[in-house]
């Protein structure tokens, strides 16, 4: 038992440390969902139950096999009862199980992440895809002993949620699974090590002479100036890559300490509010101003084929819904303050702020931060809305349609996030985009006919009833806007949704808002918001107007469209001068064709002018790229160099020579080897020359070389004589073809890997050669005679 | 004996006389080729010799055979603790007829001196002996006789027995050269003893295959052995390892690295070398050095034995190198 519990002791850190790095690993997962804690927390517990029964099976005196069968059996039965199953009732158990599988399939499907959570959890499904990675990394870095192998599975779970998500994670998770990667891997090597190998650049009076004990200093060394190096520039090297933001670590963005946070989609209770059966209140709200409609909830700026989501947001800390905010980006049209009072009721669960937009102050109650590209505001610390009171005041943007006719194409950091679409959208959907708006010869114009075509000329219809329950897939936006039995009926999430997607193929920045519609007055001043009224609409951007609201959803839900898309565009007062002195909002295709507004600037003029390569961040890389390389060439060189002095050079030249060709190759060279020994335990790395290509493992030892061996003879006995009797010739290059024969001998006898190390990284350099000096020699020594007297006498 | 010697022919006639002298020891001591070799060496070296091991092993077998193989005077004188040092040493007894003393030569005036159980001897009597063995001389009533060359000790010693024995203090091992074991022999040599040596004895019908003078001319051309700065510099930090290691009370002495020089020399000229390389220093060091070191005690309490320090320390100490660009 002695022997199993040492080796279990010896098992343990690594086994520990691969199930802890895996479990640390996928903390990347939390995104998934909003209750993350329902599948990390149990695969924490897996994580122990892998690390500690492989140890012991491991220790076990049975065979391999059956441990591992033994060991794959425990942790699916554990997965087993953590998907609520039963041992002893195997058939209900797999009825249930299969049952929660599909639920949390169908979530998976129907939701992107993260996962709400009043519908049905992924757990299920996450469970044993975890358990699954935690023992394939178990079984490849403590079964099979191939720890780099499992940095493969270990990369799956970290980038599982960049692929779909669509986003980075923590730069933190990516800490801790590289750090414990990187222990993982010392504690690996440092056993493998401690058992074969020799440290690197150890000198001569800190290695084992054998050369086979080794001391574990230099490689802990090694292994921490590696593991360093590697963690560092895995920090460093994204600074100079445009496409990678380290914003998460706040030190780039605009002061504050940053936190990138899961939103709830707010789509998700707006359908839950709009099918229930009772209309309750919601928000009761004081205001001066004499139309409070379209009081906003959140906006959603992501598509991803399935449907309309919030994206990530980034909190900054002092953005707080506090005083005064700022107007929205890209805003210059003249504004009109309105006062507002809201007091949310009891049944208003949200942990987002319903505002007007745009706010140019509020005083909310709690911890609510906005997010300065959509104003929104989003709880944090368990902040929710529920019976909150706030007060703001609203700034009603004078909107005007001339300006939106005349627009520059939007900035780029507008203009290709909220163009940007999924791959999976069927082109019939741009075509029919193109169609609708065929004639237009402006973005607004455009805008403006695909919104007359959803309100009245397309045949839509709304009905909350005979909505699509998918909400706003590429299946549901296909059959809404078909034409078949069915299609063009929907509610204001498809026509919002639909007009959204179609206007960004018309590259128009939208985006989807969602909130209330219009209030219930019920008194002077004061409006009641309730759950029916939720609605959702499309905002689209034109520069110098900020996000505009624009109102497809068929006006039989009491919908109206926005005043500035119909009617007639007059010049403002105070616009600039310009040749054409005003037009007309198409009111169908063939006005529409009619005027001559239109963009002053082509997309593609605007696109190039405003892009810019980030040509110091690409020469600074290539910058850096081209130093370290030449700083990679750099030990090759020293060492040919070295390599050619010393051949024309003398005995000791030549055996330097030969030493240092052995140490690149990985071939001991103890110092307290005489020069015939180490002859002797040189010519067992001989090879022979190969038939035809170089051998992966290539036999080596006696007689397999005879000419060089023959050449061995010559070179050390060379060298004693010059070293050891009275006279010798010494003649500079008599040896150079005798060393290139073991030289060549030698590396006839080496690995590729062993090939390839000696030629870039030859360890004769690398560990700054090997000073091979004399022990010291005191002049005199005194001999403490105490101890033979003690055995003397 | 000046300047150097004219290397071939005299290293050929030494390298002839040595394998003469090795063959005909190996008619007697079966498979043991080290130990033959090990002890020519010391006779080359101008060294003694100490044999310790268990009894039955071919101890004084080895020191008879090697002394029967040389054509010179040969004593044995056994050691017993009533032995006194005149008995060795020799005595002035006074003759009656021509009323003077006269000196009677004591057992250790020969060439080789066979000292069988040196150990059974009282400390006076081994203490006479050592004297002879170092000084080369003996002085008796004011009067100094010199010993004959070539002159070798061959001394043998039991290390079980310890009842009735006087084991040779640390000053007294430090002049013998090279202390060997003979060790049991392979199960064929010892077949192949059992064969030979029940027939008769084989030592009986050895024949010497040189003699003394000889061996002076032989002993005179390892003198001449070169042996360069650099292996000298070997050898004392190989001395000096010994005595700084915190496992070692008592390291090597000077005369310890003197032994090792001159032993290393004789084996150079064996292998009809004129230069001593380190590898000759670090076959012998084990042989030379052993039985003169001793632990300290935490190293003897942790089970380390005198072989083992020292096999750690020729582990460690660099052999030096050459001066290159």
């Amino acid at each position: 038992m002695s022997g199993l519990s040492s080796d279990a002791r010896r098992d343990l850190p690594l086994a520990l440390v691969a199930a802890g790095t895996t479990w640390l690993t996928m903390l990347s997962w939390r995104g998934f969902s909003t209750l993350w804690g329902e599948y990390l927390g149990p695969l924490l517990l897996v994580a122990v139950v892998v690390a500690t029964s492989g140890v012991v099976l491991r220790a076990a005196p049975i065979p391999r096999r059956v441990a591992l069968s033994l060991h794959v059996l425990v942790v699916v039965v554990l997965v087993w009862l953590l998907l609520g199953g039963s041992v002893f009732h195997p058939i209900g158990s797999a009825h249930t199980i299969s049952e929660r599988l599909d639920n949390a399939w169908t979530s998976a499907e129907a939701y992107h992440p993260p996962i709400p959570d009043n519908v049905a959890s992924i757990a299920p499904l996450l469970i044993p895809s975890g358990a699954a990675a935690l023992l394939v990394v178990d079984i490849l870095a403590c079964w099979l002993r191939r720890v780099p192998l499992a940095g493969l599975p270990l990369l799956a779970v970290y980038c599982v949620p960049i692929s779909v998500i669509g986003h980075g994670v923590s730069w933190v998770v990516f800490l801790f699974a590289a750090a414990g990667f990187l222990l993982m891997m010392f504690l690996h090597e440092s056993a493998h090590i401690t058992r074969w190998g020799r440290p690197l650049g150890g000198t001569g009076t800190t290695e084992d002479p054998q050369g086979f004990g080794v001391r574990t200093g230099a490689s802990k060394t090694s292994a921490t100036t590696v593991g360093s190096a590697a963690v560092v520039l895995a920090v460093i090297v994204p600074l100079f890559i445009p496409t990678l933001r380290l914003d998460g670590l706040g030190l780039f963005g605009p002061g504050g300490s940053g936190d990138n946070v899961q939103v709830i989609n707010p789509i998700t209770s707006m359908r839950r509010d709009l099918h229930r059966g009772d209309n309750v209140a919601l928000l009761d709200v004081h205001t001066n101003d004499p139309d409070p409609s379209y009081m906003r909830i959140g906006v959603l700026t992501q598509f991803n084929g399935v449907e309309w989501t919030s994206g990530n947001r980034e909190i900054v800390s002092n953005q707080t819904a506090s005083g005064l905010v700022p107007l929205e980006t890209g805003l210059s049209a003249p504004t009109q303050p309105y006062q507002y009072q809201v007091t949310a009721t009891e049944a208003f669960d949200s942990t987002w702020l319903p505002t007007m937009f745009p706010v140019s102050s509020i005083f909310a109650p709690g911890s609510w931060h906005y997010d300065d590209s959509t104003m929104d505001f989003i709880a944090t610390n368990g902040t929710n809305a529920r019976g909150l009171s706030w007060t703001m005041t609203a700034a009603k943007p004078e909107l005007s349609a001339y300006s939106m006719l005349h627009s520059l194409t939007a900035p780029l950091s507008i203009q290709e996030p909220y163009t940007a679409l999924p791959s999976s959208l069927p082109s019939s959907v741009k075509a029919l985009a193109e169609k609708v708006t065929q004639g237009a010869d402006s973005r607004f114009a455009a805008a403006v006919m695909l919104q007359r075509w959803f309100r009245s000329t397309g045949g839509f219809r709304y009905s909350l009833k005979s909505a699509p329950a998918s909400g706003s897939s590429n299946a549901a936006l296909l059959q809404f806007l078909g034409t078949g039995p069915g299609s063009r009926v929907g509610y204001c999430e498809q026509f919002a949704s639909a007009y959204a997607v179609m206007a960004r193929t018309l590259e128009i920045p939208a985006r989807v808002a969602v909130g209330f519609l219009s209030p219930k007055k019920v008194g002077p001043d004061s409006y009641l918001y309730s759950a029916h009224q939720m609605h959702a609409w499309p905002e689209l951007y034109f520069r110098g107007s900020g996000w505009v609201r624009f109102e497809p959803t068929p006006a039989a839900h009491g919908t109206t469209a926005p005043q500035y898309t119909s009617g007639s565009v007059h010049k403002p007062s105070n616009a600039a001068p310009s040749n054409r002195a005003g037009g007309s909002v198409p009111t169908d295709p063939a006005s529409a064709s009619s005027t001559r507004i239109h963009d002053k600037l082509p997309n593609t003029t605007s696109s190039s002018s405003q892009s810019h390569v980030p040509w110091s961040a690409i020469l600074t890389t290539l910058g850096v790229l081209l130093a370290l390389a030449l700083l990679g060439l750099v030990p090759s060189l020293v060492r040919q160099a070295r390599r050619r002095r010393r051949l024309e050079g003398r005995a000791e030249d030549a055996w330097a020579e030969l030493r240092d060709s052995a140490i690149d190759l990985g071939v001991s060279w103890p110092v307290s080897r005489s020069p015939h020994e180490t002859g002797v335990q040189l010519a067992a790395w001989f090879g022979p020359e190969p038939d035809g290509a170089p051998l992966v493992r290539p036999p080596r030892g006696r007689g397999l070389a005879p000419g060089a061996e023959d050449a061995l003879d010559r070179i050390v006995l060379t060298l004693e004589l010059v070293r050891y009797a009275r006279t010798a010739d010494d003649i500079p290059g008599a040896l150079a073809a005798d060393v290139q024969t073991c030289i060549q001998a030698l590396e006839w006898g080496s690995t590729r890997g062993a090939l390839r190390r000696a030629r870039w990284l030859p360890r004769s350099v690398i560990g700054g050669g090997r000073k091979v000096a004399l022990a010291d020699v005191p002049t005199s020594e005194a001999v403490s005679p105490g101890g033979v007297v003690d055995h003397v006498g | 004996m000046t300047g150097p010697v004219s290397q071939g022919a005299d290293l050929d006639t030494l390298a002839r006389v040595v394998e003469k002298v090795r063959s005909n020891i190996k008619r007697v001591i079966e498979g043991k080729p080290d130990v033959i070799s090990s002890a020519i060496t010391v006779l080359l070296a101008e060294g003694h010799l100490l044999i310790e091991d268990v009894p039955g092993v071919g101890k004084t077998m080895l020191a008879k055979s090697l002394a029967r193989s040389i054509d010179s005077s040969v004593r044995r004188i056994q050691f017993t603790p009533d032995l006194l040092p005149s008995d060795v040493t020799g005595v002035s007894v006074y003759n009656q007829e021509n009323r003077q003393f006269e000196f009677r030569p004591g057992g250790v005036f020969a060439n080789i001196v066979v000292g069988d159980e040196i150990n059974r001897a009282s400390p006076k009597t081994q203490s006479a002996l050592l004297e002879c063995m170092e000084e080369r001389q003996v002085t008796v009533d004011n009067t100094t006789y010199a010993l004959e060359a070539p002159f070798m000790v061959i001394a043998t010693q039991n290390p079980i027995e310890m009842e009735g024995t006087y084991a040779l203090p640390e000053a007294q091992r430090d002049r013998f050269m090279v202390r060997l074991s003979v060790g049991y022999p392979v199960e064929a040599a010892e077949i192949a003893m059992l064969d030979s040596h029940t027939l008769s004895n084989p030592l009986d019908d050895l024949e010497p295959v040189t003699d003394a003078v000889e061996i002076t001319k032989l002993i005179g051309i390892v003198s001449q052995i070169h042996v360069s700065q650099a292996v000298q510099r070997y050898t004392v930090s190989l001395a000096a390892a010994t005595r700084r290691t915190s496992e070692l009370a008592l390291g090597a002495s000077p005369r310890a690295s003197l032994h090792l020089v001159r032993a290393a020399k004789a084996s150079a000229a064996m292998q009809s070398r004129d230069y001593v390389l380190p590898d000759d220093v670090l076959g012998l060091a084990p042989s030379v050095l052993t039985h003169r070191l001793l632990p300290s005690v935490e190293a003897a309490m942790g089970g380390r034995t005198t072989a083992s320090i020292l096999e750690s320390i020729l582990a460690t100490v660099p052999v030096p190198e050459g001066s290159h660009a």
